[in-house]
């Protein structure tokens, strides 16, 4: 009988993979095509997620409230850290960078991560910050002959509804419209009466938000330290290029492709895993530099 | 009292002077043919009066009101519509799509108001009703401009911006076209026109501004 572990890992590994990376790059790729502006702070908004999850967590536990609760604070710690972020920087800082040069908007939100990743140092420390209760407590799940942390099918369950709610918004709501309208053209957006600074609030506020939600809901997996989130923004960026600057649908078809690569990668070839990723990245702005989703470079 | 006066306006665009001292006045009602070749700066008084350029001096009168600071959004909500020269529809979305985007965005237009003016847009222009599920991408040129227009006619604004409607299309297009122009103006909806080709307004327009290197060369009144 042939050994169907392989397979299951692959599968496991490439869904959870997924929505972790889609959770960070469709944000992203939602700001870039919307704002217009590359943010390299986005990975450091993740950090931010979680942590303030790994507190929030802790709050209810330390009031005395069941375990079962804290999946709650995971999700309402994401959405009081992205609301908090959309709602100060866009307006405080990034308003005004979106007419100066790329340059000039790629050192902004450097500086940005830089400050941010700062202050959490100040506010959480530098050692190593572990809440593990969300992750033990729903144990494991026996599938294909491998053991998995339950907490895994919540993180995606949780995670791919997030992001069809996203598709659903962006798609078949008139603020969606909206979005797409001012990306497409901010110009005549602004003619026919759209409130484009709003419109750029909302957008990076939901861009900033799947990003802080997947750093909370990530953090019970994770044993966070300063700087964690970086890796996580280099392979956004990759995915950014791989499914299209801007292309939010392509962001999670390339989220999917890298996911499943990497996944593969780890079972055959272990020490190729992050060059595996970037391979595709160059072959992509080699041959197809618009996204896979796009046509060939003529 | 003019419905729009242009009060010696000047516009740089960079260090380039496009706009120099124009001055003319618009009543309710008229259709007014803004004509000049190309570069001549009708786009650029288009643009002033919707607020998408900034005056660098002068003043301009609308509706007994000085809007020469006012930002875009706040003239729109003062009702002026415009239909640029090159349609700029959003690809994406579908032609009722495109047409409805100034009415999700207006915070006076009721429900039963939109829908009474798009029947209004539809009668104008039967043609769009047909292919108002169509993604904007899928349309020909002549179909595109009109959906422009019709976008902009939705809120039944008090003054129409018409860039350019006519460039690139069949003349049997542009008399189909000017009929509907025709019956906007029969609503009541004041209108300027630019054209670099004054034979079109001639039989339609109630005056023309000749527009040359950004001065006005000379006004005639038609009717």
């Amino acid at each position: 009988m042939l050994d169907s572990t392989p397979v299951t890992m692959l599968a496991m590994n490439t869904l959870i993979y997924t929505v972790i990376l889609a959770l960070i790059s469709v944000g992203l790729n939602m700001i870039l095509g919307i704002l217009r502006i590359l943010n390299v702070a986005h990975g450091v908004f993740m950090a931010v997620g979680a942590y303030l999850s790994i507190t929030l967590v802790r709050f209810f536990l330390s009031s005395r409230l069941p375990v079962a609760t804290t999946y709650l604070a995971l999700i309402l710690a994401g959405l009081i850290a992205g609301v908090l972020i959309g709602f100060i920087i866009e307006p405080a800082i990034l308003r005004r960078i979106y007419s100066r040069i790329e340059v000039h908007q790629l050192l902004v939100t450097f500086a940005l991560m830089l400050i941010i990743e700062d202050l959490i140092k100040f506010i959480w420390g530098p050692q190593s910050q572990i809440v593990t209760e969300p992750y033990l407590y729903l144990g494991v799940l026996n599938i294909g002959g491998l053991s998995y942390p339950l907490y895994y099918l919540f993180l995606m369950a949780v995670g791919y509804l997030i992001l069809l709610l996203t598709y659903l918004i962006l798609n078949h709501t008139k603020l969606g419209k909206i979005f797409l309208a001012t990306a497409y053209d901010r110009e005549i957006s602004v003619a026919l009466g759209i409130d484009v600074k709003k419109v750029y609030t909302y957008a990076f506020t939901l861009g900033a938000t799947l990003t802080t939600l997947g750093g909370a809901l990530m953090s019970p997996t994770l044993s966070l330290q300063p700087g964690f989130s970086t890796d996580y923004i280099v392979l956004a960026f990759a995915v950014v290029v791989v499914g299209g600057l801007g292309d939010v649908k392509g962001a999670f078809i390339a989220s999917l492709l890298m996911a499943f690569a990497r996944a593969l990668i780890v079972i055959v070839i272990p020490e190729l895993e992050l060059a595996t990723v970037f391979i595709i990245m160059l072959f992509t702005i080699l041959l197809r530099p618009e996204g896979i989703l796009k046509g060939r470079k003529t | 009292m003019s419905l729009l006066e242009l009060i010696d306006i000047n516009v740089y665009i960079s260090n380039l002077h496009i706009l120099r001292g124009i001055s003319y006045n618009i009543e309710a009602g008229e259709i007014v043919g803004l004509v000049g070749h190309n570069g001549a700066g009708k786009t650029s008084t288009l643009k002033t009066i919707i607020g998408l350029l900034p005056l660098r001096s002068g003043k301009i009168i609308y509706d007994g009101e000085d809007i020469s600071t006012l930002p875009v959004k706040k003239r729109v909500e003062k009702n002026i519509g415009y239909s640029p020269e090159d349609r700029r529809l959003i690809y994406d979305l579908t032609v009722k799509e495109n047409i409805l985007l100034p009415c999700w965005v207006s915070s006076s237009l009721k429900k039963s108001t939109i829908e009474k003016n798009l029947e209004t847009v539809y009668k104008i222009f039967p043609e769009i009703k047909e292919f108002s599920d169509r993604k904007a991408k899928y349309l020909s040129g002549g179909q595109q401009k009109m959906v422009s227009i019709a976008r902009a006619l939705i809120t039944m604004p008090k003054l129409l911006l018409l860039d350019e409607p006519c460039e690139g299309l069949a003349p049997m297009l542009i008399k189909r076209l000017f009929k509907s122009f025709k019956e906007i103006k029969e609503l009541g909806i004041t209108m300027i026109i630019a054209e670099s080709n004054p034979s079109y307004l001639k039989h339609i327009a109630n005056k023309i501004v000749y527009i040359e290197r950004g001065r006005v060369k000379e006004v005639v009144q038609i009717a």
